[in-house]
């Protein structure tokens, strides 16, 4: 991971472009009040959005480094949709060097496409098998048919990426395919979830599509699901660090104006270590990140992503526990910002596999390193 | 769970079977589905004015009052039974303010005709109270309270703010700390108020919790009058009555009672022929659940030994155990909820509020059960804080209990 000048350079010119835009705009990417405009300026005008993709797709090329950069600011300013399914997930799932996945990828960066995965069948379906969702691939056409439960921003998808099991294939099942939302026979149950994103549960019901919507066929598919997952885990990470660093940024300054018994309650020397774990714990899961994100693209990609999940999701819940209670009651209100990070920071434990999972996940993985 | 064996006299063994057979009858399996699907820190308005009332009318609505002032009149022994047992069946749990804090106030500190007027009409539920202690700069540090009270004529004329107060929009009656007097010690200018929720000048503003529930408010009053005959206690004196209340607030008795009945909820959650019976299966999860159990089978433990020693007569270690005992419960609770919002994994994504608190139709493809998880465990985290924060409880203990 040994960056050249210019890559850091690069790397800190963009981290101080996503703070200053986010700085004003974040609003409007937030929950119920995302305006797919906003997107669109961070994508087209601003270039952000491609930070992470090729040169040739008008991008910066920074690939993992730019990804955690965008996510951590998101997870500052509560970005919560959709750059990790519209641009981390999409970019392991399609195929930049083939001509419609690279169109497809370069419409997503300039922010005028939004593509959502739909790869498990639902939370249970870890090892993707996708039992539900079957599709049968004829010489002229393909016909979708099954369901996905818990899908995240689907409701504002301009495409699917949805990964479904071959009609008939035995040895290696799996086809993944692309395609607009709104073709006939998808119906959308939408819900709000905790942290003021949106999902979906989706289904397919007789969906006939042109055979140019199959992205890959085979292990490849499934590959494809596997390391879409992983990136995305240890993006959503970095993503943690944003939200976390900004729990501990709130929870000192309240503590230091907020007065009881005639002194800033930062003057208790309980308050002011369980601050100082907050500031260890954020430090142990940057580091644990930045390992798995090293290892992406190396054997060690499973073993490394748990890790790093498991590790951010202990320091998730015990920084924002902390974070609320040092706030006392002002903690729990709706209205305060720390309640929506705490809550964002909970969705992140839960998004791929809570922390029990990904210590399994772990243990079970080969020992490489 | 491991049962602890109460070394029961016949008259409570057939008081035991009275409770069984009560709760059998009344606690009806929609009460039970209700009861089912909160969240809160307490029942919501209409489901505890419900239980609240059967309670009243089988005469058991003040389990801890003396018989004199129309409560159940139950001994130390049978409040734990009653408690036990509506723990084991899981009904509401019932608001505090006016029954376990308003009452024993008055019976302490009130007069005879606010004893005749206030008590019976908390019995039967005609009068719903709410707590004003805690201002914007008075939490921990209640004695910096500076809502104002002031002498015009024979009634006293209120300015100021409580906040937090927990069911405001549900209350008639409020019971408020007020300062009428700048001089000396601030604990000595602090005064105890009653005041009816309606009275000119008095209004609430809602403060929507991070789970999406209401359950607490802000309390404004502007040039708010009620007569003298509303102060309990005498002026000044109020921090007395004021600690009296604390001390109530702060040992209930039954903690245990109260995190079996989150157990009880747990365990449904988790329950074998539910699509989260994987959780339990988990070595791991299954370990921090025999842990809070062990802890609670402790807790009950100590609140037995507590009750026995009562019953002899003994108090001299009762407020200290009241702050150990808030300290564990709050913390096994808070516990508890952490293994509500594991076992549903990926569900707890889904914002439930609309289900739970609005007209939201839940969706056939959520299980039932990952319906109140996230919104008890975002709800609980309050629990470390009212009452007395974990860390006050810890001074407390570190001054009252080590000499530190
Ligand atoms: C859900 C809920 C319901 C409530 N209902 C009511 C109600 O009905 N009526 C009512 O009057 N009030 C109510 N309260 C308010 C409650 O009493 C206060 O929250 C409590 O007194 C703590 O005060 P605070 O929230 O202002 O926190 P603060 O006192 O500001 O404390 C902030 C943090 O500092 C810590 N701290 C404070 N002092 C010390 C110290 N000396 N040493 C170490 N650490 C310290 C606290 O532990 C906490 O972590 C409610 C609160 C909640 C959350």
């Amino acid at each position: 991971m040994q960056q050249t000048d210019e890559q850091r350079e690069l790397l800190a010119s963009l981290r101080e472009l996503v703070e200053r835009v986010l700085g004003d705009r974040h609003e409007s990417l937030c929950g119920a009040g995302f305006s797919s405009e906003t997107w669109q300026t961070l994508g087209g005008e601003l270039g952000l959005l491609a930070a992470s993709l090729p040169e040739a797709m008008g991008g910066m090329a920074a690939g993992q480094e730019a990804d955690a950069i965008l996510m951590e600011a998101f997870g500052k300013h509560l970005v919560s949709q959709p750059y990790l399914s519209s641009v981390v997930m999409a970019a392991a799932l399609l195929d930049v060097s083939d001509d419609a996945g690279s169109q497809h990828l370069a419409a997503a960066a300039q922010g005028e496409a939004i593509l959502v995965p739909a790869l498990a069948d639902s939370p249970s379906d870890t090892q993707f098998a996708c039992v539900e969702t079957v599709a049968t691939i004829t010489d002229n056409e393909v016909l979708l048919q099954g369901s996905k439960v818990l899908v995240r921003d689907a409701p504002l998808a301009d495409r699917f990426i949805v990964l479904a099991r071959q009609d008939g294939a035995a040895d290696c099942p799996h086809v993944l395919l692309i395609l607009d939302a709104d073709v006939p026979g998808i119906s959308r149950e939408d819900f709000g979830t905790i942290d003021a994103a949106t999902g979906s549960h989706l289904r397919f019901d007789q969906v006939r599509l042109d055979r140019s919507a199959i992205v890959v066929r085979g292990s490849e598919a499934l590959e494809r699901a596997a390391l879409a997952t992983d990136s995305a885990i240890v993006a959503v990470c970095a993503e943690a660090i944003g939200v976390m660093q900004a729990m501990l940024e709130q929870t000192v300054e309240y503590a230091k104006q907020r007065v009881q018994f005639g002194q800033p309650i930062a003057g208790f020397q309980v308050l002011q270590h369980r601050m100082v774990d907050m500031s260890v714990a954020i430090e142990q899961a940057e580091s644990i990140t930045r390992l798995a994100r090293g290892k992406l693209l190396t054997p060690d990609r499973a073993k490394a992503a748990s890790a790093a999940m498991a590790l951010v999701a202990k320091a998730c819940r015990g920084v924002a526990q902390d974070a609320v209670q040092i706030h006392g009651a002002v903690g729990i209100a709706d209205e305060t910002p720390i309640s929506r990070y705490f809550r964002r920071a909970l969705a992140i434990e839960k998004q791929f596999g809570g922390k029990a999972y990904h210590l399994k996940r772990y243990m079970q993985s080969a020992d490489t390193f | 769970m491991i049962d602890i064996e109460l070394e029961l006299s016949p008259e409570d063994s057939a008081f035991r079977e009275d409770v069984r057979a009560f709760l059998a009858e009344k606690f009806t399996p929609e009460l039970r589905r209700e009861a089912e699907l909160q969240t809160g820190v307490f029942a919501d308005g209409a489901l505890s004015a419900k239980w609240h009332r059967i309670l009243f009318e089988r005469g058991w609505a003040a389990p801890g009052w003396p018989k004199a002032h129309g409560g159940a009149g139950f001994n130390a022994t049978q409040q734990y039974i009653f408690n036990d047992e509506c723990a084991r069946a899981g009904t509401p749990n019932l608001p505090v303010a006016g029954v376990r804090l308003c009452g024993p106030v008055l019976i302490e500190f009130g007069t005879p005709e606010q004893k005749d007027f206030f008590l019976p009409r908390i019995l039967s539920g005609e009068h719903v109270w709410c707590q004003g202690y805690s201002e914007p700069q008075a939490g921990s540090d209640l004695a910096a309270l500076e809502c104002k009270a002031h002498r015009d004529g024979d009634e006293y004329v209120i300015n100021g703010q409580k906040t937090w107060t927990t069911h405001a929009q549900f209350a008639d009656w409020i019971f408020v700390l007020v300062r009428t007097s700048r001089e000396g010690p601030r604990q000595a200018g602090i005064s105890f108020l009653l005041v009816p929720m309606d009275a000119p000048g008095l209004s609430v503003r809602p403060i929507v919790s991070m789970s999406g529930e209401h359950e607490v408010n802000e309390v404004f009053f502007d040039d708010v009058r009620v007569p003298v005959s509303n102060l309990v206690g005498e002026e000044n004196k109020g921090w007395n009555v004021a600690k009296f209340l604390l001390v109530n607030e702060r040992g209930s008795g039954s903690g245990a009672a109260y995190l079996k009945n989150a157990l009880g909820m747990l365990g449904k959650i988790i329950a074998d022929d539910g699509p989260f019976s994987g959780a339990a299966c988990d070595p791991v999860f299954a370990g921090r659940l025999a842990e809070i159990e062990i802890e609670v089978a402790a807790l009950e433990q100590s609140e037995h030994s507590l009750l026995e020693a009562i019953t002899r007569g003994e108090t001299a270690r009762g407020h200290t155990l009241a702050s150990i005992h808030k300290l564990h419960v709050s913390q096994i609770m808070q516990a508890i909820t952490e293994l509500e919002v594991d076992a549903i994994g990926a569900f707890a994504q889904i914002d439930q509020a609309p289900v739970l608190f609005g007209h939201g139709e839940a969706s056939a493809q959520v299980p039932p059960r990952a319906l109140t998880p996230v919104a008890h465990y975002l709800n609980m985290r309050a629990i470390t804080i009212f009452g007395g924060s974990s860390e006050v409880q810890r001074n407390i203990l570190a001054r009252a209990a080590l000499g530190l």
